[in-house]
C-alpha cells in the first residue's frame, strides 16, 4: 500500500472520526427533543477553548485538564438545557430552530470577547511525535483521535443499546408523551442527553484542537460536514452517524487527492445532496412515511 | 376604576423617535462640534478579525497620537468604526451607513480585496477619498482616482514569492498550494506565469478551502509531482496548518510563504522546527532594528493592547499620519484630500515608504525573510520591488 493512500487514510478516518462525534450530538438532542440544534458548532468552539483555558491558560497536566474541560462542557449543556431548550420547547419547531441558530452567534462572539481573535495551539498529549505506519509519517495525535472517538462512540453505544438507562433514552425518543405515561422521568433524561451532546461535541474540540488549532471560527465548518455525515448515515441512526462521519472524512481526503483539491467540499455536499434525493433516510436509516 | 396612564403612547412613541434620532445623528453632532470624523470599515467580529483587530487597534493607537499632537486641521480626529465581518454586503453597507451618518471627509476601507470591490463603486458615488489594504490587483485596475492602498499590492507578493523561490533558492520545479478565494487564486496564477516566465517549472497548483483544516491531500499531490519547493500563498492560520503538516508529514522541501504566514499572531502557532527552510514575503518586519520610531510604535501596541504589533496593522497607523500631514495643509475639503494624498511622496511611516502611482499604490516594495534557526525570529533577507 503506498504511503500516500496511507497518510489519506488516516487523515480521513481521524477527520471522519470527529464529524461522527459531532454527528452524534445532532443524532441524541434531536432524537430526545426533536431539535435540530444549530449551536452545534459553537459547543464544539467553546470545548476546545476549555480545553485552551486549562491546558494552556491554567497549565494543568493533561490527565486533569481534560476531564477538567469535560466536566465542563456536560454543565454547559445542563445550561444550554436550562437556559435555551427548556423556555423554547414549547414553542414550534422553526422557533427553536431559529433560536439555536441566534444563541449559536451570541456563544461565537463571546466565545471572541473572552479569549479574542488570535488562534492558539493546544498541546496534545503525545506532543507532535510522528510514527512510522508502512512507510508513511502519520501524526500520533491523528492516531490518539481516532482511538479516543471510537471508544467514546462505543461508550455511547454501550449507554444507549446495552443499558436500561439508555433504553429509556429511547422510549423518550420513540414517543415522549407514552414514555411520560410508563413513569419515565423524561425532563431528567432531557438534561442528560444535553450533558452527553455536550461531553461528545467537548471532546471533539478538545481533540482537534491540537491538529486544527482553536480559533473561534472553527466550529461551523465542522458542524456543516458533521450534518452532511449524519444526511448520509440516516438522520436517526446512530451507527448512521458513525459511518456517516468516516465516509465524509474518507471522501475529503480522497476528493482532494484524485478528484479536486479545490472543490473537495463541493464533492462532499454533492453527494448529501444525492442522497436526499435518492434515499433520503440515508444509508441506515429508516424510511417513516406519513398515513393520510 | 382604571388607573391614569403616567405617560400616554404618544408621549412614548415620541421619546422613542428623539431617542432614535440622536443616536442616528450623534456622530454628526458630534462631528459638528469641534471634531473631526473619518469612517473605518474594520472587521471586528467574524473570521477576518484576527487581521481586523490590528488595524482597530492601530486606529485607535493613530487617533490618539495625532490628538495629543494638536489633532487635525486644528480640530480633534474622531475615528468612527463599523464592523464589517467577513462579508461584502456588510461591507457595503457599513460604508453607506458611515457616509449617512457621519458625512466624513474620508473613509478607512478594509484589508480584504474582495470587500474594497464591493465597496468600490459606492466610493464614487459618494466621492469621498478612502484608504484601502487589499492586495487584489484587480482593486487598483480599477484605477478609481478616490482609493489609495496602503500595502503591497499582491501582484509584488506574487513577483517576490516568485523570485525567492527561483532566484533566491536556485528552485526550478515548484508547487504552489493557495487558498481558494481572489487572493490566493490570482496570486498563484499571477506567481506561476513568473515562475514559467523566468524559465522554472509548475509542477502543480493545489488550492484548499478558507475553512479547511487538513491539506495533507495538496501537500501529497505536490511533493508526488516532483517539486523541489513550493510556494504557500494563504492566510495565517491556515498558513500555519500547511508548514505544520509539511512537517508532520515529512514533506522536507523549502516553503516560501505569503505575508499573513509571516505575522507574529501565525507564527507563534508554529514551532521553531516547523519554520526551517521556511521564507516568507511581509511589508515589514516591525522588529527594533527598523529604528527607534518602529521600535517605540510596537513597543506601546504591545502595552496597550497585550498583543503584538503586525504590518496589517500599522500600515493603518501610517496611513492616519499621513491622512494628518495632508489635511492639516487642506482642511477636511475630500477633492483637496484626495489631490493631497494623490500627491504623496517619499513619506517614511513605521511600516514603508510612501509614494503615491498613477493607481493609487502607495507602497511599492515588500521584504523577504527567512528564520532564525530554532526561533520565530526573522531575519531579513532582501527587499524586492518591481
Amino acid at each position: 500500500m503506498s504511503q500516500q493512500l496511507i497518510q489519506l487514510i488516516v487523515s480521513g478516518l481521524a477527520v471522519g472520526s470527529v464529524y461522527a462525534l459531532v454527528g452524534l450530538a445532532f443524532i441524541l438532542v434531536n432524537e430526545a427533543t426533536g431539535v435540530v440544534n444549530f449551536a452545534t458548532g459553537q459547543f464544539v468552539t467553546i470545548g476546545c477553548f476549555v480545553a485552551v483555558t486549562t491546558v494552556i491558560q491554567m497549565g494543568l497536566p493533561l490527565f486533569v485538564a481534560y476531564p477538567a474541560a469535560l466536566l465542563a462542557m456536560a454543565m454547559f449543556g445542563v445550561v444550554f438545557y436550562a437556559v435555551v431548550f427548556r423556555p423554547l420547547q414549547n414553542r414550534s419547531v422553526v422557533t427553536v430552530i431559529i433560536g439555536t441558530v441566534m444563541i449559536g452567534i451570541v456563544i461565537q462572539n463571546g466565545a471572541l470577547m473572552t479569549w479574542g481573535s488570535v488562534p492558539f495551539r493546544p498541546r496534545s498529549p503525545f506532543g507532535r511525535q510522528v510514527v512510522d505506519v508502512f512507510g508513511a509519517a502519520i501524526s500520533a495525535h491523528a492516531l490518539f483521535v481516532i482511538a479516543v472517538s471510537f471508544l467514546m462512540i462505543g461508550l455511547l453505544y454501550t449507554l444507549i443499546y446495552k443499558t436500561s438507562l439508555g433504553a429509556r433514552m429511547r422510549a423518550v425518543a420513540q414517543d415522549r408523551d407514552a414514555a411520560r405515561l410508563m413513569g419515565i422521568g423524561v425532563g431528567r433524561l432531557f438534561v442528560l442527553t444535553w450533558i452527553i451532546a455536550g461531553v461528545l461535541t467537548g471532546a471533539a474540540g478538545i481533540l482537534v484542537g491540537p491538529m486544527w488549532f482553536a480559533d473561534v471560527n472553527m466550529g461551523d465548518p465542522i458542524a456543516l460536514k458533521a450534518f452532511a455525515a449524519i444526511i448520509i448515515g440516516g438522520f436517526s441512526s446512530v451507527p448512521g452517524a458513525i459511518v456517516g462521519g468516516i465516509l465524509v472524512g474518507l471522501a475529503e481526503m480522497f476528493g482532494a487527492a484524485y478528484i479536486s483539491s479545490a472543490y473537495k467540499d463541493g464533492l462532499v455536499f454533492l453527494v448529501m445532496i444525492l442522497f436526499l434525493l435518492v434515499r433520503p433516510q440515508g444509508i441506515f436509516g429508516e424510511r417513516i412515511g406519513e398515513r393520510a | 376604576m382604571g388607573k391614569k396612564r403616567l405617560i400616554t403612547r404618544r408621549t412614548a412613541l415620541s421619546g422613542m423617535v428623539a431617542g432614535a434620532g440622536i443616536t442616528i445623528y450623534a456622530p454628526r453632532l458630534s462631528a459638528q462640534s469641534g471634531e473631526i470624523a473619518v469612517g473605518a470599515m474594520v472587521p471586528l467580529t467574524g473570521p477576518f478579525n484576527v487581521s481586523g483587530q490590528q488595524y482597530n487597534f492601530s486606529l485607535q493607537m493613530a487617533q490618539d497620537d495625532i490628538n495629543a499632537n494638536g489633532g487635525v486641521a486644528g480640530k480633534k480626529l474622531k475615528v468612527v468604526f463599523e464592523d464589517v465581518k467577513d462579508s461584502n454586503s456588510v461591507a457595503v453597507n457599513a460604508f453607506l451607513k458611515v457616509v449617512r451618518d457621519v458625512n466624513p471627509p474620508f473613509v478607512f476601507q478594509s484589508s480584504y480585496t474582495t470587500q474594497n470591490l464591493a465597496t468600490e463603486p459606492e466610493v464614487t458615488k459618494a466621492q469621498i477619498p478612502c484608504m484601502y489594504a487589499g492586495g487584489g490587483d484587480a482593486v487598483h485596475f480599477k484605477k478609481n482616482p478616490w482609493m489609495f492602498r496602503i500595502r503591497p499590492y499582491d501582484g509584488l507578493q506574487s513577483l517576490a514569492l516568485a523570485k525567492q523561490a527561483t532566484d533566491g533558492l536556485g528552485k526550478k520545479k515548484i508547487g504552489i498550494i493557495y487558498v481558494q478565494n481572489d487572493f490566493g487564486q490570482p496570486g498563484a496564477v499571477a506567481a506561476s506565469k513568473i515562475i514559467k516566465d523566468g524559465g522554472a517549472e509548475i509542477v502543480g497548483m493545489e488550492a484548499y478551502a478558507f475553512t479547511d483544516n487538513d491539506m495533507s491531500a495538496q501537500l501529497q499531490k505536490l511533493k508526488s509531482a516532483g517539486a523541489d519547493c513550493l510556494i504557500c500563498i494563504s492566510y495565517g492560520k491556515d498558513g500555519a496548518l500547511v508548514l505544520k503538516l509539511a512537517k508532520e508529514m515529512g514533506i522536507g522541501l523549502p516553503v516560501v510563504v505569503s505575508s499573513g504566514v509571516m505575522v507574529p499572531a501565525a507564527r507563534n502557532l508554529i514551532a521553531p522546527d516547523e519554520l526551517v527552510n521556511v521564507y516568507g514575503v511581509m511589508d515589514a518586519d516591525l522588529g527594533p532594528e527598523r529604528g527607534p520610531a518602529v521600535a517605540d510604535y510596537a513597543k506601546r501596541f504591545k502595552e496597550r493592547f497585550k498583543i503584538d504589533a503586525d504590518p496589517f496593522g500599522s500600515c493603518y497607523y501610517d496611513g492616519a499620519m499621513i491622512l494628518k500631514q495632508v489635511m492639516d495643509k487642506v482642511g477636511p475639503d475630500k477633492e483637496k484630500i484626495r489631490d493631497g494624498l494623490k500627491a504623496v511622496k517619499d513619506y517614511k511611516g513605521i511600516t514603508n515608504v510612501f509614494t503615491t502611482d498613477a493607481d493609487g499604490n502607495m507602497v511599492h516594495s515588500l521584504a523577504v525573510f527567512s528564520v532564525v534557526p530554532g526561533t520565530r525570529d526573522l531575519k531579513f533577507i532582501r527587499t524586492i520591488s518591481p
